[in-house]
């Protein structure tokens, strides 16, 4: 990261990609759309390249980005579904789930948005409770509410990872 | 499901994503590594420019990434002035694309190049415009051709159309995709995919933005609520515009001009043939300028109550119409030529030599300009 600020290109390009799938990830798991979780990725290092001179220097990169992207997209979530109520034929519909992840991944589309942002922050960027409640401003209850709801939902135990 | 592990989960078209969406932050990222702080320091930003430039301008994102830094780096050298008998002695400042570059063009003949750019609109009032070059779009200030902030995607750019109401979002394409990105540069966003050929057209005062989605159909969507409406139109759409005043959208097509209601949904009044241009001004918010074949230029009442010659310029395929609603301004290319009509008494004045006088070098490299748009 220090190297990427400083103007290194290929200390940013092995940044990018390092981080681009989680990202990307992260982004498609709370909009599930490719199409958008692309741009939504896209922009997220575009932000990151805006700010990279006011990065903490030592602070993780991928949450940093994965805040960015989980943000987005469920504004971009949002918007579709105030869209939805009139042109139905606008939103662009989910793509095609590869069948090793289909079944988790149709699960967690049910889930509302925000609890879909904590769980692929949980679950994909493997954070605690604790730092996506740092991450995303908000109390660590109701990370945990949220989690704690989306797991039920899908029939999942907290197990050892909570 | 007894435990959830999605660490291993791969999400669909993730390599392509990552593939495609690299050029577009990489150039951001070269853009952004070469600019800052040195800029203080011009013989050292001149020297960088010109290692960038080797570096970058073989390609279009480079071309694009070589403009931005020439642009930053000379942005205090004294432009070009047009001179003064370009003057079109009229209020407010014209916007002009030429071969050489976007010009500013105000009413007393002075004026500024911004920049090789290649689309430029007004903010809402005059205090930015958004330029394109390739494959970046670009906030710039008029009076210096500062860059206020690049934005730089990976397919070509164009139409760019900055919202009248308060400067919050601008609209524009990539490649046949619609955009849109905040007023700062920020939450850049997929509008629509595989639209039509006609510029989108924003609605005065709002954040409602019409555009051609092809196949006859224009579309009307708040691009902050997401609440879409369709209206369908007979022939190919050539181009959108809002009267002044919000109320109406009219729609040229190759059957005619259309006059549409989108808040009472009536059926689309046929207002005209089908003119090859047409414009609105704030200060006539009741009518409409539309150039006609032959090169017949009329001002149509929006109510339907009538028209009128404004006058007829022989292979004209633009016009402009000032903010004041006094002037209207018919470029003639064949004789590089351009008339500004009296839009009340029809009094015609011609400027002449307009692409010669608006070539900053001599050397030809300006063509006749395209008129990008007459602000306060």
């Amino acid at each position: 990261m220090r190297r990427a600020r400083d103007g290194d290109g290929d200390a940013f390009a092995e940044l990018y990609r390092r981080h681009f799938a989680a990202v990307y990830r992260v982004a498609f798991l709370v909009c599930h759309d490719a199409a958008a979780a692309e741009d939504i990725a896209q922009e997220a290092f575009l932000a990151a390249v805006r700010n990279l001179d006011r990065f903490e220097r030592g602070r993780p990169v991928r949450p940093w980005l994965a805040r960015i992207a989980s943000n987005r997209a469920i504004d971009w979530v949002r918007a579709r579904n105030r869209r939805a109520e009139s042109d139905l034929d606008e939103v662009p519909a989910s793509e095609a789930v590869p069948d090793a992840a289909g079944d988790a991944l149709t699960l967690i589309a049910r889930l509302p948005a925000e609890q879909r942002q904590v769980v692929a922050l949980r679950f994909v960027l493997d954070l605690t409770p604790g730092e996506i409640a740092a991450l995303l401003d908000l109390p660590r209850g109701t990370v945990n509410s949220r989690l704690r709801r989306g797991l039920d939902a899908l029939g999942a135990s907290l197990g050892e990872r909570t | 499901m007894s435990r959830l592990d999605l660490r291993g989960l791969r999400a669909p078209e993730e390599d392509a994503a990552q593939e495609r969406s690299w050029p577009a932050v990489r150039d951001a990222f070269a853009a952004r590594e070469r600019v800052p702080r040195r800029l203080s320091r011009r013989r050292g930003a001149l020297a960088l420019a010109a290692v960038a430039a080797v570096g970058v301008a073989a390609t279009p994102p480079g071309m694009a990434i070589a403009g931005y830094l020439h642009d930053r780096v000379v942005r205090d050298t004294p432009r070009p002035t047009v001179p003064a008998p370009l003057a079109t002695r009229t209020p407010g400042r014209l916007l002009l694309t030429t071969g050489a570059g976007v010009w500013v063009l105000r009413g007393d003949g002075s004026g500024r190049l911004l920049g090789r750019y290649t689309s430029a609109t007004w903010s809402p009032n005059g205090r930015f415009v958004a330029v394109i070059r390739d494959n970046a779009l670009y906030a710039v200030e008029p009076a210096t051709g500062t860059v206020r902030w690049p934005l730089v995607r990976s397919g070509a750019l164009r139409d760019v159309r900055w919202a009248p109401k308060d400067g919050f979002r601008i609209a524009y394409r990539e490649d046949d995709d619609l955009r849109i990105v905040d007023g700062d540069g920020t939450r850049d966003r997929l509008l629509a995919r595989a639209i039509g050929a006609a510029p989108p057209a924003w609605r005065p005062g709002t954040h409602v933005l019409a555009y051609d989605a092809g196949g006859g159909i224009v579309k009307v969507v708040d691009v902050d609520r997401g609440t879409t409406g369709s209206l369908p139109v007979t022939g190919r759409v050539r181009s959108l515009l809002y009267s002044a005043d919000g109320r109406r959208l009219l729609v040229a097509t190759t059957t005619g001009l259309l006059v549409l209601d989108p808040a009472t949904g009536a059926p689309p009044r046929l207002l005209s043939p089908a003119p090859t241009a047409i414009a609105t001004s704030a200060g006539a918010p009741a009518d409409v300028v539309a150039v006609l074949a032959g090169g017949r230029v009329r001002r149509v009442a929006l109510d339907g109550s009538g028209d009128r010659p404004v006058a007829t310029v022989p292979g004209a395929t633009e016009v402009a119409w000032s903010p004041d609603g006094r002037t209207v301004l018919v470029p003639d290319p064949a004789r590089d030529r351009w008339h500004l009509v009296d839009a009340v008494t029809g009094a015609d004045r011609t400027l002449e030599r307009i692409g010669e006088r608006l070539d900053p070098d001599g050397l030809g490299s300006a063509s006749f300009p395209a008129i990008g748009g007459w602000c306060c």
